[in-house]
C-alpha cells in the first residue's frame, strides 16, 4: 500500500470503517513508515484531545438562532421597565427549551436504534459499498471457484462453498476476506453484466435452514437466507427479480 | 476550537465524535453522499489539527 493510499485511508482506519484486509494492510505499512505512522499517531491525539475536551451534547444548529431572535423579538416589543424581568423570564423559557430539545433529539435517536437483524443488514450493504468504494472488490480475483475456494484456507475457521453459473449469466469474480456480526466472513463477488453481487458467507451453527428473505437498503437489495448451517447475505444494485433468481441458484446448488 | 469551524464541518464532527455515528449513519442523518462524509471528516480534522497547532505551537507536535 503506498503513502497515498494510506493518507486516503487514515480516517477510515482511526474510524474503524475499513475491511479486514484493509486494516491489516495499514497496521503493515504503519510498521514499515515513520512518517504515515507519526500522522496517525497525530491524528490520534487529536481526536483524544477532542474527546476530553468537548462538551457531551450540542443541540442541532440553527435551534440557537431561532430562539435568540424570538428572544429579541419579544425583548423589543416590551415597554423598558419590564425588559430586564422580562429578558430573564425568556431565558429561563429558552433554556427550558433547548434541554427538552436536547432531550427529545436522543430519545428519538435511541428508539430509531434498529434491531440486530437490521443492523446486519445494513452492516452488509455497508461492505458491498465500501468494496467498491475503495477499488477492493476483491483480494482474490478468479473467476474458477478451484482458486477461490482455497485462497480462504487458512484466512478463515471455515470453508465456504464456491459455485459458478456462467451458463445463468452470473459470473464469479473472485473472493474477498471481509467483517460482518463481528467475525471474519468471506465474500464472494459475481457479476451479472455491469452489475456487482457481494454474497457474504459465514457459519450459523445453531440456525435452521430457512426461506430467501428480502429487504432493501439505500437503493440495494439485500437477500438473506439460512443453509446447511451456513449464513448467506447477497447485496447488490441489481434488480430484485434477478438477484433472487441468484439466490435460489446459489440455494439449490451450495 | 470547534466553533471555528464552518458548519457542515463542525456538524459531522459532532456526530462522529460524540455521537459516535458510523460514516453511513451520519450519511443518512446529514442526507449527504458517503463520499462527502469522508472528505469533510478529513478536511474537518486537517483544520482542528492546524487550529490545535496555532493554539499550542509548542506541543501541538507532540
Amino acid at each position: 500500500m503506498s503513502c497515498r493510499e494510506v493518507r486516503e485511508l487514515i480516517h477510515g482506519y482511526a474510524d474503524g470503517e475499513l475491511d479486514l484486509v484493509r486494516n491489516l494492510e495499514m497496521e503493515r505499512h504503519f510498521r514499515d513508515c515513520a512518517a504515515c505512522a507519526s500522522d496517525y499517531e497525530r491524528l490520534r491525539g487529536l481526536r483524544a484531545a477532542m474527546s476530553g475536551s468537548l462538551p457531551y451534547f450540542q443541540p442541532p444548529a440553527g435551534l440557537e438562532r431561532k430562539l435568540r431572535a424570538r428572544l429579541r423579538e419579544e425583548a423589543g416589543t416590551e415597554p423598558r421597565v419590564r425588559e430586564f424581568a422580562m429578558r430573564w423570564q425568556w431565558a429561563a423559557i429558552a433554556a427550558a427549551l433547548v434541554l427538552t430539545a436536547a432531550g427529545v433529539w436522543r430519545i428519538a435517536r435511541m428508539s430509531l436504534r434498529p434491531d440486530p437483524a437490521e443492523i446486519l443488514a445494513n452492516e452488509a450493504v455497508s461492505s458491498h459499498v465500501r468494496s467498491l468504494m475503495a477499488a477492493h472488490l476483491t483480494d482474490v480475483p478468479s473467476s474458477d471457484r478451484h482458486t477461490v475456494k482455497p485462497w480462504f484456507n487458512g484466512k478463515l475457521d471455515f470453508s465456504p462453498a464456491v459455485g459458478d453459473f456462467p451458463s445463468q449469466g452470473f459470473t464469479l469474480a473472485g473472493g474477498r476476506l471481509d467483517y460482518l456480526d463481528g467475525r471474519p466472513v468471506a465474500a464472494l463477488v459475481y457479476q451479472r453484466r455491469q452489475h456487482v453481487i457481494n454474497l457474504f458467507v459465514w457459519p450459523a451453527p445453531d440456525h435452521p435452514d430457512s426461506e430467501i428473505l428480502a429487504t432493501e437498503r439505500q437503493g440495494y437489495h439485500v437477500l438473506h437466507w439460512t443453509k446447511a448451517h451456513m449464513n448467506y447475505w447477497a447485496v447488490s444494485d441489481l434488480n430484485a427479480r434477478e438477484l433472487r433468481e441468484f439466490a435460489e441458484l446459489v440455494r439449490k446448488t451450495v | 476550537m470547534l466553533e471555528d469551524l464552518p458548519a457542515p464541518l463542525r456538524e459531522i464532527v459532532i456526530l462522529r465524535e460524540m455521537e459516535g455515528l458510523s460514516y453511513k449513519e451520519i450519511a443518512e442523518v446529514t442526507a449527504v453522499p458517503l463520499g462527502t462524509v469522508m472528505s469533510r471528516l478529513a478536511r474537518a480534522r486537517a483544520r482542528l489539527q492546524e487550529l490545535l497547532a496555532d493554539a499550542n505551537p509548542a506541543g501541538a507536535r507532540a
